[in-house]
């Protein structure tokens, strides 16, 4: 009998994947620590709820002396990092982009060689622009509306994360009672579901 | 780009979600969600996929441009890269259609327009009040 290694049972598992799951409803599901958990589409009077939330959190974070985003990017120019410049840098950068990808798709479907070429500069352009993105997000993090922002989706994470407590009957529950008691949950659970509701929301 | 769009990308072009899609678009009851409000994200984009692709093979079954191949369509990137192409190209025939038009308008609207400026008697501005 031949041996067939775990990667090239993943990779025929793959070929079947149609994971309808992911679009069919407006929920995505994961299991952490042997439990599994659900993150539901928030309803408009959650999304009200954190908005709220979130402009509390600003005030109260301008209040505590952290900087706006237009005078952050003052302090940084003066520090030798230009945000305006890596933007303008990005706006160049796509323009490239454009240029190529319009050569790209003029290709006939015999033109392998070519395609490899450009496709290696669309991918150096693209890592290019992620760096310049990361960058940006890295240095505008310690603002006000950016901190501001991701208590926004902290909030949405403790009203739209549930926990299955009954298999057969399918009961879920909140995760978190209160917003409170998400801030005081120290395990790794929050962060998981955090990125889960981004996913789910802002995609 | 990462795994879920590229998930995403392949449930919405691929039959049964492409033949699911025309069947919602002539007979209204058939719905393609559990839900039937409060999209997700993921969902929203999906639905975005979904009239990209229907819109491409039927731009391939009638062969309008020479570029765009089933290759190409199966192929994110060089999908990308097509769509990117085919908005300049449609820019390009818009703004030309429209320049068409502009003169063609100037010149049913005013047939005798030259023959009465050059008099001193009439003059004429053409204002399009159309939405752009």
């Amino acid at each position: 009998m031949n041996s067939v290694n775990e990667e090239e049972i993943f990779e025929e598992l793959r070929k079947d994947d149609n994971d309808d799951e992911i679009i069919q409803s407006n929920q995505t599901s994961f299991s952490y620590g042997g439990k599994n958990y659900r993150i539901i589409m928030p309803n408009q009077f959650q999304l009200t709820k954190a908005k709220q939330y979130k402009y509390r959190c600003f005030a109260q974070l301008v209040k505590e002396g952290s900087p706006l985003q237009k005078n952050w990017i003052k302090t940084l120019k003066e520090q030798d990092v230009d945000i305006e410049q890596l933007r303008d840098e990005l706006r160049r950068y796509h323009k490239e982009l454009v240029q190529l990808s319009i050569s790209e798709a003029k290709t006939k479907d015999s033109e392998k060689k070519t395609r490899a070429k450009l496709d290696t500069k669309l991918d150096e352009i693209e890592s290019k622009m992620k760096k310049i993105s990361d960058k940006i997000a890295d240095n505008l993090a310690p603002t006000a509306e950016a901190q501001a922002n991701e208590e926004y989706y902290r909030y949405l994470t403790a009203e739209c994360t549930e926990v299955l407590v009954d298999e057969k009957e399918d009961k879920w529950e909140r995760v978190w009672d209160s917003w409170k008691e998400h801030q005081k949950d120290q395990s790794n659970l929050p962060y998981m579901a955090l990125g889960k509701v981004v996913s789910l929301i802002y995609y | 780009m990462d795994m879920l769009d590229k998930k995403i990308r392949k449930l919405a072009r691929s039959q049964k979600w492409q033949n699911l899609y025309q069947a919602s678009k002539n007979c209204g009851f058939v719905s393609l969600f559990n839900n039937s409000h409060n999209y997700s994200g993921l969902q929203i984009k999906f639905l975005y996929y979904l009239s990209v692709y229907d819109m491409l093979y039927a731009e391939l079954a009638k062969h309008e441009d020479p570029f765009l191949s089933e290759q190409v369509i199966q192929n994110d990137r060089r999908c990308d890269c097509y769509l990117i192409y085919r908005n300049k190209k449609h820019d390009y025939l818009w703004k030309q259609y429209r320049k068409d038009e502009r003169a063609r308008d100037l010149k049913n609207r005013n047939p005798n327009r030259r023959k009465r400026t050059s008099k001193g008697k009439q003059t004429s501005i053409n204002v399009d009040l159309r939405r752009e």
